[in-house]
C-alpha cells in the first residue's frame, strides 16, 4: 500500500496504525495561501527534536512563499521550505512509519501522493564514559554508547580513509534493529567478510537487542565455552582490529561491538598492552596467560594432591593442612565445590548491587563469612586460600570467565575421579577442543600463518611497533603499502 | 572432540577411585620402628598427631602394632584406629640389629611395592631393637623428625652415609659393592647417629666406627665436606673437609688382584692444638699428617673389610665390573673371597687451602 493522495486518507491511516499510542504526535499546519490544515506533521514525541521540529520546519511552513503555479508541492517544500539537514520523499508505508518511530518527522501534504521524511532524530543518550569492564590507566577514555551513529562517528574519528566501509543493514522482524557491519576495503580478509555475510543472512529473530543476539547465532561451536567472536566497548580497540584485518558488526542500542574472527590469544590481550612500554606489556600479558592456567588448575590440582597424591607435598605442608582440615565433615571436593559456589554467589550478587553496596558486600563475604566457615569448620583455611587465588585469577581474564568456571568444574570432576591423571586427561582433552576450534575460518589457537613465522608479533608478547612489519598480521593477505 | 571423549571416559578406567583418601582418613606415619622376632613383625609407629601442637610443630602419638608381615601389622593397625597409615611421608625406618642380620629385602620389597613410600626414605639400623630407639624419644614430639635431619646432617659431615632407600636399593642389586647404612645407637644424652652398618646382601655383617665411615665415603666419593680430626690429645688438628676427590684403578689378574685408590683432600686449618702459626712449614707438616692419617685408616679400613667382615663395601668389584667385564667374568662368581685377597693400596694427598686467620 502506498501513501494517498487525500490527506485525511493519510490522517486516518496513520491514527489506525498509532491507536492507542499517545506517543504519536500529529501537527497541522497552514502554510500562507494553502487550504486550512493543507500539511500534516507526524512524528514521536521523545524520539525527536522539539526545536528542529519548531524552527526548521513548522516555522519555515508558516512563513513560506506560495510555490510558483503548477511547481510540485512537495519537491518545492522539500527543496526550498523546510531547513532540516536530511530530507527524501517516500511513498512506502513500512518506510515511513520506520522512519517516524526513529525519530524523523513525517510530512503528508494535500494532494501529494508521498510524504516527506525529514530528520529530525533527538531522542536522549546516555554520554560518553570509559566502560567499566575495559579500564585502563593509560590510553584513551572513551566508551562506544547506545547509539550506533555516535558509535560509527568515534570510529570514524580513528580511522580517517575512505576504505573505512560500513555497511548498514537491519536485523530483527520487529525490532528493525540497525547494525553496520564494519571493516576496511582491501586489509580484512575477503573469505572472512564473505561469512560474515553470508551468516549475517541467517539471522532470523523477532528481536535484536544486543550484539549477543547476533553472536550467539553467527558464532562458531556454539557448545564451546569459549567465545569464538570478540567483543568490546572500546572504540580505539575496534579500530585496532579492524587495522588488524577484522571485521567489525555494530549494533543499535548497545556499547557492545562484535569483532571476528575471534581467536583465543585476543583473550589475553588488553588495550593497555598497546599503552605502555612493550616490556612491561609483555609481562602483563603472559601473567594473564598465567592467571588462566592457574584459575582453572590450582583448585583441581590441589584436590588431587590432597585425595591421591599427598606424598607429594612438602611434608610441612601436608601436615599443615591436615591439621587445618581437622573437623571439616565433608570431603575435600565437596568442600572446594561449596566454596567456589559461595565465591561465584558473592561475585554475582556483587556485580548486580549498587557500587556502594558491592564493597560491602566483598567486605562481608570474603572477611567474615569466610573466617566464620573457617572457624565454624564449614572448610579449611587453605581451602579458602586456594579458592580465592584461582577467584582471584580467574578475575584477571574476563572475556574467559565463562570458560574458567566451566572447565574448573570440569578438571574438579576428573581429578575428584582420577587424581593427576584425571587433571591430565582434561586438559589434554582441552587443548584437543581448543586445537580443532575455528573462528569464521581462522584457527582458534592461531598467532600467524605457518607460511609467516615471522609475524609473531603480538601474540606471547607485543613486539615494539617499529617491527611490526606486516599489516593485519596474520588476518591480513596483503603488506604494508 | 565426540571421539575424544569416549577414550577419555575409557583412561578413566585405567585408573582406580580406590587411591581416593581424604587426609582424615589417614594417620601420617612419621616414623617406623621394625624388630623381627618368632612371632612376625613388631612395629612401632610415630604418628604426627595433627590434633595436638600448633599447624607447623604437631605433636606426636605412638602405635605399636604386631603382624606376620609387615602389610598385616599395618593393617592390624588400621583395624584399631580406624585410619590407614600412611607412608607417604615417613621420614625414618629404624631396623633393629636382629632384624637386619636376619635379612631385610621382605622390608626392602614392601616398601618398593607400597605405592605411597618415597624412595628417599630415610633407613638406619640400631644398636639392639629399634622400638628402644623410638621409645628413648617418645617424649619428644617429633622424634622422626628430629632423628632424619640428624642422619642428614651425619651424611653431609661423614659421620654416617647417606644412604636413602633407592641408594641402598641400587648398591643392593648393583654388581660388586655391598650396601651399607647409617647406624643409630643411645646413649645416655640421647640418640646419635654416626657409623655405618655393613650389609652382605641384605644380612648386617657388621659396624664400621665414625672414623672408618668418614674414610669408607671418602674412598667412595660420596663425601664433600666434614671434619677431619687428626692426632689426640693437646695435640690434636682438627681440619674443615671442602673437597673430596677419589680414583679408582681395579684390575690384575684372577689371581692377583689390584686395587689403587687416590685420594685427594682439599683442607682448611679449623683448629690447632698448638700456638695458631701456619706458615710454610707448619703447612707442609699438617697436610702430610694428614694424609698420613687417612691412608692408615684407609688401610684400617681394608682390614676390617677384607679380613674380618669380608665384604666388599668400598665397591672394588664394581669397578672391575665396569671396566673389566672379561675379568669380571671370571672373578665374580666367587667375589667375596676374590675381594679378601685383592690387594688395596692407596694414595692420599692432602692440600690446605689458605691459613686463615693467625694469631701472629
Amino acid at each position: 500500500m502506498s501513501v494517498f493522495t487525500d490527506l485525511s486518507q493519510n490522517v486516518a491511516r496513520m491514527q489506525e496504525l498509532f491507536d492507542r499510542d499517545k506517543t504519536m504526535i500529529l501537527r497541522r499546519v497552514t502554510p500562507p495561501g494553502w487550504p486550512e490544515g493543507a500539511v500534516c506533521l507526524f512524528f514521536c514525541d521523545g524520539m525527536v527534536n522539539s526545536t528542529s521540529i519548531n524552527e526548521n520546519i513548522i516555522r519555515p511552513l508558516t512563513l513560506m512563499q506560495p510555490p510558483p503555479k503548477g511547481a510540485d508541492r512537495l519537491r518545492y517544500l522539500e527543496e526550498s521550505v523546510v531547513q532540516t539537514n536530511e530530507a527524501r520523499q517516500s511513498g512506502d508505508w513500512d518506510d515511513l512509519i520506520y522512519s517516524m518511530v526513529y525519530g524523523d518527522t513525517l510530512l503528508f501534504c494535500a494532494g501529494c501522493d508521498k510524504a516527506l521524511v525529514l530528520n529530525t532524530k533527538g531522542f536522549a543518550m546516555r554520554g560518553i564514559s570509559e566502560p567499566d569492564g575495559e579500564t585502563v590507566l593509560k590510553g584513551p577514555r572513551e566508551g562506544f554508547t547506545e547509539g550506533i551513529l555516535r558509535n560509527l562517528s568515534m570510529l570514524r574519528r580513528r580511522l580517517r580513509v575512505s576504505e573505512l566501509k560500513q555497511e548498514y543493514l537491519t536485523l530483527g522482524t520487529v525490532s528493525k534493529t540497525v547494525c553496520a557491519l564494519c571493516y576496511i576495503d582491501g586489509v580484512a580478509d575477503k573469505k572472512v567478510l564473505a561469512e560474515v555475510r553470508s551468516r549475517l543472512k541467517k539471522v532470523d529473530m523477532d528481536g535484536v537487542l544486543d550484539s549477543n543476539y547476533v553472536a550467539e547465532v553467527i558464532r562458531d561451536h556454539k557448545e564451546s565455552p569459549f567465545k569464538t567472536i570478540g567483543t568490546t566497548e572500546r572504540p580505539d580497540v575496534v579500530a585496532a582490529k579492524l587495522l588488524e584485518g577484522r571485521v567489525a558488526l555494530f549494533v543499535d542500542g548497545t556499547p557492545v561491538v562484535l569483532t571476528m574472527p575471534g581467536i583465543l590469544i585476543e583473550s589475553f590481550q588488553s588495550s593497555e598492552d598497546y599503552y605502555v612500554g612493550y616490556q612491561f606489556a609483555a609481562v602483563s600479558r603472559l601473567l594473564r596467560m598465567a592467571g588462566f592456567f592457574l584459575a582453572v588448575s590450582v583448585v583441581p590440582i590441589y584436590i588431587a594432591l590432597m585425595t591421591f597424591h599427598a606424598e607429594m607435598l612438602p611434608t610441612p605442608l601436608l601436615l599443615s593442612i591436615a591439621s587445618a582440615r581437622q573437623g571439616v565433615p565433608f570431603p575435600s571436593v565437596l568442600e572446594a565445590l561449596g566454596l567456589l559456589t559461595a565465591f561465584d554467589l558473592l561475585r554475582e550478587a556483587g556485580t548486580r548491587t549498587p557500587s556502594a553496596i558491592g564493597q560491602t558486600l566483598s567486605i562481608v563475604g570474603g572477611l567474615v563469612v569466610g573466617s566464620a566457615a573457617v572457624e565454624a569448620r564449614f572448610a579449611s583455611a587453605p581451602m579458602v586460600i586456594i579458592i580465592a587465588f584461582s577467584g582471584i585469577t580467574g578475575l584477571m581474564i574476563p572475556k574467559l570467565k565463562s570458560a574458567v568456571i566451566v572447565i574448573r568444574l570440569g578438571l574438579i570432576a576428573l581429578v575428584s575421579c582420577a587424581g593427576l591423571y584425571g587433571y591430565l586427561i582434561g586438559m589434554a582433552a582441552l587443548l584437543a577442543h581448543l586445537a580443532s576450534m575455528q573462528s569464521f575460518g581462522v584457527n582458534m589457537l592461531a598467532s600467524g600463518p605457518l607460511s609467516e613465522m615471522g609475524s609473531h608479533e603480538d601474540s606471547l608478547a607485543r613486539a615494539p611497533f617499529a617491527r611490526m612489519k606486516k599489516r593485519g598480521r596474520f588476518l591480513s593477505r596483503g603488506d604494508r603499502p | 572432540m565426540k571421539k575424544l571423549l569416549p577414550l577419555a571416559a575409557l583412561c578413566l578406567l585405567l585408573c582406580g577411585c580406590g587411591d581416593y583418601r581424604e587426609l582424615d582418613s589417614r594417620d601420617i606415619v612419621a616414623g617406623m620402628a621394625v624388630d623381627r622376632g618368632g612371632d612376625g613383625y613388631h612395629l612401632l609407629l610415630e604418628i604426627a598427631d595433627v590434633t595436638a601442637g600448633s599447624d607447623d610443630n604437631p605433636g606426636a602419638r605412638w602405635l605399636g602394632l604386631q603382624g606376620a608381615s609387615l602389610a598385616e601389622a599395618i593393617e592390624n593397625g588400621a583395624g584399631g584406629t580406624g585410619r590407614q597409615a600412611y607412608l607417604g611421608h615417613t621420614q625414618m625406618v629404624i631396623v633393629g640389629e636382629e632384624t637386619a642380620r636376619g635379612g631385610i629385602d621382605d622390608l626392602l620389597g614392601y616398601f618398593q611395592r607400597t605405592a605411597d613410600v618415597h624412595m628417599t626414605l630415610a633407613m638406619a639400623v640400631s644398636e639392639g631393637e629399634a622400638a628402644d630407639i623410638y621409645q628413648q624419644g617418645e617424649a619428644d614430639p617429633q622424634a622422626a623428625f628430629d632423628l632424619a635431619r640428624a642422619a642428614v646432617q651425619a651424611g653431609e659431615t661423614g659421620l654416617a652415609p647417606a644412604m636413602p632407600l633407592y641408594r641402598f636399593v641400587a648398591d643392593r642389586l648393583d654388581e660388586g659393592v655391598e650396601g651399607i647404612l647409617p647406624c643409630v645407637s643411645r646413649s645416655g644424652d640421647g640418640v646419635h647417629v654416626a657409623g655405618a652398618a655393613l650389609f652382605r646382601d641384605d644380612k648386617l655383617v657388621g659396624r664400621l666406627d665414625g672414623d672408618l665411615t668418614q674414610t669408607l665415603l671418602m674412598a667412595r666419593g660420596l663425601l664433600s665436606q666434614g671434619v677431619l680430626t687428626v692426632g689426640g690429645g693437646e695435640n690434636a688438628v682438627s681440619f674443615e673437609i671442602r673437597a673430596c676427590s677419589a680414583r679408582v684403578q681395579a684390575g690384575g689378574r684372577p689371581d692377583d688382584l689390584e686395587a689403587r685408590y687416590d685420594i685427594a683432600l682439599t683442607l682448611e686449618l679449623s683448629q690447632s692444638g698448638l700456638d695458631g702459626r701456619l706458615d710454610a712449614e707448619r703447612r707442609a707438616e699438617y697436610e702430610q699428617l694428614a694424609a698420613r692419617t687417612v691412608k692408615e685408616r684407609f688401610e684400617t679400613l681394608c682390614r676390617v673389610l677384607q679380613d674380618v667382615c669380608r665384604v666388599d663395601s668400598l665397591g672394588v668389584g664394581r669397578q672391575i665390573h665396569r671396566r673389566n667385564p672379561d675379568l669380571w667374568e671370571q672373578v665374580g662368581p666367587g667375589w667375596d673371597s676374590a675381594f679378601s685377597g685383592c690387594r688395596i693400596t692407596a694414595q692420599v694427598d692432602a692440600a690446605i687451602l689458605g691459613g686463615g686467620r693467625s694469631l701472629e
